[in-house]
């Protein structure tokens, strides 16, 4: 169903590149598609919005997103807007399929499937052409649609919002003639697990302030490869949660499509240690 | 650890080395540059979101100049005889689309002469700081 639908929203966005062609950006400067939806690397929001619309044009994106960690599977699916390289809203789902430990644990329920809403303001700058980087910020609003699962382990809530500010540079020609993409972002949230095992917890639903970053070198103009860290909040008691982090290798044809292929490491997820495994990314852009 | 340490030093002090010779001699001087201009100028001529803006241009003196320009900051000791970029670009209105759509035919045309994509990438750094000084005249 998720492919299914996922597939559609790939191809309603295919045919309405055409329509608008803001094709105006550079390659590969409308960044990848996160996660969460929103332009950035795998796992981290950069301050990049996502398409190739400069400021007198509008654009946008379509993804697909799926992780494998062999006990885990996560798919995502989404679209990105973006008006006059100014602000950006984003739509995403995911869905986590728990295959091991609903088994093991008799879970009610086999998947835990989440919507993300969120919108990016760019407030300066310019990641390829000004002195100073590229700076947004954002939220991300975030529902839990299968919340019995993250109550069962200590969950308070079944939505939040995240609030971030990101600042993006690429520096042209700065590694052996090679362009260098770095990003750095700054995240207050109150998710367990990005927001897949709820909210808080009943003793502690404060905002954690989480650090994310970014680097990337673009071998040549459509293909890039760099690595991502982000930190996150532990606060369930029935697991730890870890840092993740991915390495990425990126491939834009042309400026309709992009291609990911990267390893992610995601650490203890509910109980589970070691997940690690391989995360493959199509987009669409116009 | 000072081993690893040393080692870095070392590939840094090489590719300083390495780049000791101008970017106007690595790229194969006056004959190559005035080969990308041809290119450059063949395409955003044939490209309907800049052509336009290009319609009153005299292309042989901008041929002219934008040649002595690359060769100037390429480090290739040209004297650039032209007009600032601020004046040069004022009452043309350049959006930022136009100046992008500039730079992917400048890119084009460099693919076109098989400039390593190291020197393309050089020679566009150069080139980008004057985008200020381009769009919105």
């Amino acid at each position: 169903m998720k492919r299914a639908s996922g597939f559609v929203l790939l191809l309603a966005f295919a045919v309405t590149a055409n329509l608008f062609g803001a094709d105006s950006r550079l390659l590969a400067t409308g960044g990848l598609t996160q996660v969460e939806g929103t332009a950035g690397g795998g796992i981290v929001p950069w301050a990049v919005l996502s398409g190739y619309a400069t400021e007198d044009q509008v654009g946008g994106t379509g993804f697909l997103t799926y992780v494998n960690t062999g006990d885990y599977s996560l798919w995502a699916a989404g679209g990105t807007f973006t008006l006059h390289n100014r602000v950006e809203f984003s739509a995403a789902e995911q869905r986590l399929h728990l295959g091991t430990l609903a088994e093991a644990l008799k879970l009610p329920g086999a998947e835990l499937r989440q919507q993300v809403f969120g919108v990016k303001f760019r407030i300066l700058g310019d990641a390829v052409y000004t002195r100073e980087p590229q700076i947004a910020v954002g939220l991300q609003y975030k529902r839990n649609l299968d919340f019995a699962i993250p109550k069962l382990v200590g969950a308070k809530d079944k939505d939040g919002v995240d609030v971030y500010v990101a600042a993006t540079k690429v520096f042209l020609a700065a590694a052996g003639g090679h362009h260098v993409l770095l990003n750095g972002t700054l995240r207050a949230t109150k998710a367990n697990q990005m927001g897949l095992l709820g909210f808080g917890t009943a003793n502690d639903s404060g905002y954690k302030l989480v650090p994310e970053a970014s680097a990337a070198i673009l071998l040549n103009n459509s293909v890039a490869m760099g690595g991502e860290y982000r930190v996150k909040p532990d606060r369930l008691a029935f697991s730890r949660e870890d840092n993740w982090s991915d390495f990425f290798i990126a491939y834009f044809p042309n400026k309709n499509v992009g291609f990911v292929m990267a390893v992610a490491q995601l650490g203890t997820i509910a109980t589970l240690p070691h997940q690690s495994g391989l995360f493959l990314s199509f987009q669409g852009s116009f | 650890m000072r081993t690893k340490w040393m080692i870095l030093f070392l590939v840094i002090a090489v590719s300083a080395c390495a780049h000791q010779r101008s970017l106007y001699d690595r790229i194969g001087g006056t004959p190559v540059l005035t080969a990308i201009v041809d290119s450059f100028i063949a395409r955003f001529a044939d490209d309907t979101r800049v052509a336009p803006t290009f319609a009153k241009s005299d292309i042989p003196k901008f041929r002219k100049l934008i040649i002595e320009q690359f060769c100037n900051i390429t480090g290739g000791g040209c004297t650039y005889t032209g007009r600032d970029m601020k004046t040069t670009h004022q009452g043309l209105h350049l959006t930022e689309t136009q100046f992008n759509a500039l730079v992917e035919d400048l890119q084009d045309a460099m693919a076109t002469q098989r400039i390593p994509i190291e020197l393309q990438n050089e020679l566009i750094a150069k080139l980008a700081p004057m985008r200020a000084d381009i769009i919105h005249q």
